[in-house]
């Protein structure tokens, strides 16, 4: 059973509702003020219990915001080398494919040029603008002796639930077990996401903890992983938060440019098709297996937010949903080794699930997100795209994994040179080509190259979200 | 040849100099990787090779080891007169190198012959051997990778220019094969690769033969005594077990952490990365009998079963080899792998941690195993922390193929074969999907 009172809401809700979002950045300038603070933060923290009606808060703080408020060196030795060491570490931008334009030092938070060290995000929620403005104030008001905001970032929602390149996101999502039902498939252990659960191996990971002695208000659970131990990560998760900015403009471009027949005119079918090719989806959502020659034409046909789908058995060429495709590699459920198709791939590929929690930012180029629109907008230089944000209980396995070992990688589902057509790093550097993107067919495939990069990091940083108890110790420390 | 062979050279390094011979190392490698010439990449017959220097260290019973430099290449061809290729290409470098070593004799006296001698005094055997391609030698793959870039340009070419559509399977394989024929540089390709002779194929099946027959001999004249032995084997092997200590992965974070930094440092640099591994045997008869027993079995099984790119479902590995160190002291596991680590590591654990376990539950600071080969690598994130901490950083490392995977490896043998022969609809269907 999971402690719903204890969890931060965000985790498990995605707050749907709320549509207006925006996440403040900070600073904590003073030690003994920020534990008074987040004493009073906690009134504000919306649980998983709750239900938020108009307005939701939550918080994160990264490694340097824990050493920062005092946390004993015992638990911070708990956290993950990925979380200590932070986003922007050498090994790691080779991982995620941070370099060039995206390199943290061009970032324009969290990067090395950050005047002062990132300790605290918070997110704040509403139904409103003028709400989610109210609790903007509220929160930096009570903050304000403790935290110093260095940056605001605002979301945007998008017409039809979309993202900027102009198709349906958010729709494939994990289930946790104990929390809510799903397909057997598609739910996974509490330990994926929350410390202090049992994960997809059936084991009760490494978390930050402390000897019982040092809990002297008693306001942590015992550790399941250590004996005589009090687990302070019990109930948090790692946050991801990496600003995407999108350009939009180059990507129907390139797809515009490649939909041209021989007399230089843009067959605008196909150019949809490439795009939906790339995305694994139509604009509307409608998956490509189960409707891979035209979209429903009603964007509320359920089939544009149906999940449940496998690749082996329907589509095991890739005809329907190229390997290479954005959904297809960043999930790829049943279809790879071992043994594709069967149980033993899904419980392989449930160790490599993340909860996503992203949301847009930045004006659409066009609000209505069609193409020719899209083509035809001007440039007035703003940057949009998307803010990414997941949870998960193992950094490495999961998010760097999905980022790493499918999105990123030019070799997978035994591709060449194919990187993720949307969001991969398409910079040639030693590992050659990366900027081809294959169309299985019958008889022979179409190929895609000279792929530019279309998505860059202009933000980023690994965050943890504990669980409400072990606030309430960081505040009484 | 039936398949490539593996060449290590091991010789302890004299006292104080380890770190002269690591700062040497790590300079040969960012040479190679400024595109600037050091020796490997001018040898032929070369896939992959490395130079590591095992740190000075205490064996299980706390006595010294010293540091070690260890030399290992995986090659076409015959490891001898590999040794005779590098000396030839660059005697000044090798003895430079080696001139660290313990036993080495003066380096202004010693001529290249010597060095020959030498070096093939300090050769060392394998415990067991896995090849990713079998039998596939470095300049067929080079030759396979060119072709497949020209034939897929052609296509991409052919498209644009608005043919190739609306044709069938056969009539595109035909009009490619053709295009192959008037190109010079690829015509190679329609003629069969020549592979190992009668006399290897009798000599490598004999072999097997030999061994099954011996086996079949044994266990059936000899039933009862095997089948006791091996109770008695099996139950010696579990008294141990229960006593040996399950060691903590949490403990001593800062120094683990720092380490795994460390030899972390140059991974993922290009499409593969090296895996050098040193792990303690643990101590007594039955575990050094039974180690050596396991590894023997994965060879055979390396050398007659995964022969097809796999090694049991891990499809990542171009070359892995085991050898044992040190009078049996050490083992030393040494890999090219597909990918990151994380990745490899999770093959292991979801796909191998049978196998694994049957060979380093025999090492000191595995994770908790039942009768050999159950529980050990499942347990995932001890796993991963006793395979970082038995990992040392591979100094020099160097890849002769630097993005090609071994499912491009053999993805590209497949496309060459399809150019050869007479093919039906569907075979020539079922041929075009490789491109």
């Amino acid at each position: 059973m999971l402690d719903l009172d204890d969890i931060q809401g965000i985790i498990l809700q995605g707050y749907d509702e709320l549509l207006s979002a925006a996440f403040l950045l900070g600073h904590i300038k003073d030690r003994t003020k920020a534990r008074d603070w987040l004493e009073l933060a906690l009134e504000r923290i919306t649980p998983a219990s709750a239900t938020p009606r108009s307005t939701a808060f939550n918080l994160a703080l990264t490694y340097a915001g824990f050493e920062t408020l005092g946390l004993a060196e015992a638990a911070l030795e708990g956290f993950s080398v990925e979380f200590i060491d932070g986003m922007t570490e050498a090994q790691r931008q080779r991982a995620l494919g941070d370099h060039g334009p995206s390199a943290p030092e061009n970032w324009t938070w969290g990067g090395p040029q950050e005047s002062d060290t990132l300790h605290v995000i918070m997110l704040c929620y509403a139904r409103t603008d003028t709400d989610l403005q109210v609790l903007i104030e509220e929160a930096t008001r009570e903050s304000a002796a403790a935290v110093e905001i260095l940056h605001r970032i605002d979301t945007q929602t998008l017409p039809g639930h979309k993202e900027h390149f102009g198709f349906r996101d958010g729709i494939a999502q994990p289930v946790i077990e104990g929390y809510a039902s799903g397909t057997a498939g598609n739910t996974i252990k509490a330990g994926e996401i929350l410390l202090g659960h049992e994960n997809e191996y059936g084991r009760i990971p490494l978390s930050p903890m402390l000897a019982e002695a040092h809990d002297d208000q008693s306001l942590l659970s015992v550790s399941r992983f250590k004996p005589a131990h009090k687990d302070f990560g019990l109930n948090g998760s790692y946050l991801v938060f990496r600003q995407l900015s999108q350009d939009v403009k180059a990507f129907w471009g390139y797809l515009d440019a490649k939909a041209r027949d021989a007399r230089g005119r843009t067959d605008p079918e196909t150019r949809r098709l490439y795009g939906a090719k790339m995305v694994g989806r139509w604009p509307n959502g409608a998956p490509l297996v189960k409707a891979p020659l035209a979209p429903p034409a009603d964007d509320n046909d359920p089939l544009c937010t149906d999940d449940h789908f496998t690749y082996h058995d329907t589509d095991k060429e890739g005809f329907k949903c190229p390997f290479g495709s954005h959904i297809r590699r960043s999930n790829p459920r049943e279809s790879l080794e071992p043994d594709p198709g069967t149980e033993a791939s899904i419980k392989v590929n449930k160790r490599h699930r993340i909860i996503r929690r992203g949301r847009p930012y930045g004006a659409p180029l066009d609000a209505s997100m069609e193409p020719d629109a899209i083509l035809k907008a001007p440039d007035t230089g703003e940057d949009r795209g998307l803010n990414f944000l997941c949870f998960n209980a193992n950094l490495r396995r999961q998010f760097e994994f999905i980022q790493q070992t499918w999105i990123n990688n030019p070799k997978f589902a035994g591709l060449y040179n194919d990187a993720d057509p949307l969001m991969g790093d398409h910079d040639p550097k030693d590992r050659g080509e990366t900027g081809e993107f294959t169309l299985p067919a019958q008889p022979l495939r179409t190929r895609l190259t000279g792929l530019p990069r279309f998505t860059h990091v202009v933000g980023g940083a690994y965050f943890f979200m504990p669980g409400l108890n072990a606030l309430r110790y960081l505040a009484r420390l | 040849m039936v398949h490539q062979q593996a060449l290590m050279i091991l010789c302890p390094i004299q006292r104080g100099e380890e770190d002269a011979v690591k700062t040497r190392l790590i300079e040969l490698d960012q040479r190679l990787r400024d595109n600037q010439p050091v020796i490997l990449e001018r040898l032929e017959g070369l896939h992959f090779a490395r130079w590591v220097v095992l740190d000075a260290a205490e064996d299980r019973d706390g006595n010294p080891l010293p540091a070690e430099l260890l030399f290992s290449a995986n090659i076409d061809g015959d490891a001898r007169a590999f040794i005779k290729q590098m000396i030839d290409t660059d005697p000044e470098l090798i003895k430079s190198l080696y001139a660290h070593c313990r036993d080495f004799p003066d380096p202004q006296s010693i001529n290249e012959d010597g060095l020959y001698d030498w070096l093939n005094r300090h050769t060392q055997d394998y415990a067991a051997f896995y090849i990713g391609s079998v039998g596939k030698r470095v300049d067929t793959i080079h030759r396979e990778a060119n072709l497949r870039d020209a034939l897929e340009q052609h296509i991409d070419a052919e498209h644009a220019a608005g043919r190739l559509k609306d044709q069938s399977a056969l009539a595109i394989r035909d009009a490619l094969c053709s295009w192959v024929r008037t190109q010079k540089d690829l015509q190679w390709a329609l003629l069969p690769e020549p592979g190992p002779s009668p006399a290897d194929w009798a000599w490598h099946w004999g072999k097997l033969a030999a061994i099954v027959a011996a086996a079949l001999f044994v266990v059936i004249r000899f039933f009862l005594t095997v089948v006791l032995l091996f109770i008695g084997w099996l139950s010696t092997v579990r008294v141990l077990e229960r006593r040996d200590r399950q060691h903590p992965y949490d403990d001593d974070r800062q120094a683990r952490m720092r380490h795994i930094r460390l030899v972390s440092r140059e991974e993922d640099r290009i499409t593969q990365n090296p895996m050098t591994s040193v792990t303690h045997i643990k101590t007594g008869f039955i575990r050094i009998v039974t180690l050596r027993f396991v590894l023997w079995a994965i060879n055979l099984l390396a050398r007659y079963l995964y022969v097809h790119g796999k090694l049991g479902s891990i499809p990542t590995i171009h070359f892995a080899r085991w050898a044992i160190i040190d009078d049996a002291r050490r083992l030393v596991f040494l890999s090219n792998y597909d990918g990151s680590w994380e990745n490899y590591l999770g093959d292991f654990v979801d796909k191998a941690a049978v196998g694994l376990t049957g060979v380093w539950s025999n090492t000191i600071g595995f994770p908790d195993t039942v009768l050999l080969l159950f529980k050990g690598a499942k347990d995932e994130e001890r796993f991963k922390a006793y395979t970082r901490r038995s990992q040392t950083l591979t100094q020099f490392w160097y890849s002769a193929y630097k993005n090609l995977t071994v499912d491009n490896i053999t993805n590209n043998t497949r496309i060459r074969e399809g150019l050869r022969g007479v093919m039906n609809e569907d075979q020539a269907q079922e041929w075009l999907l490789h491109l």
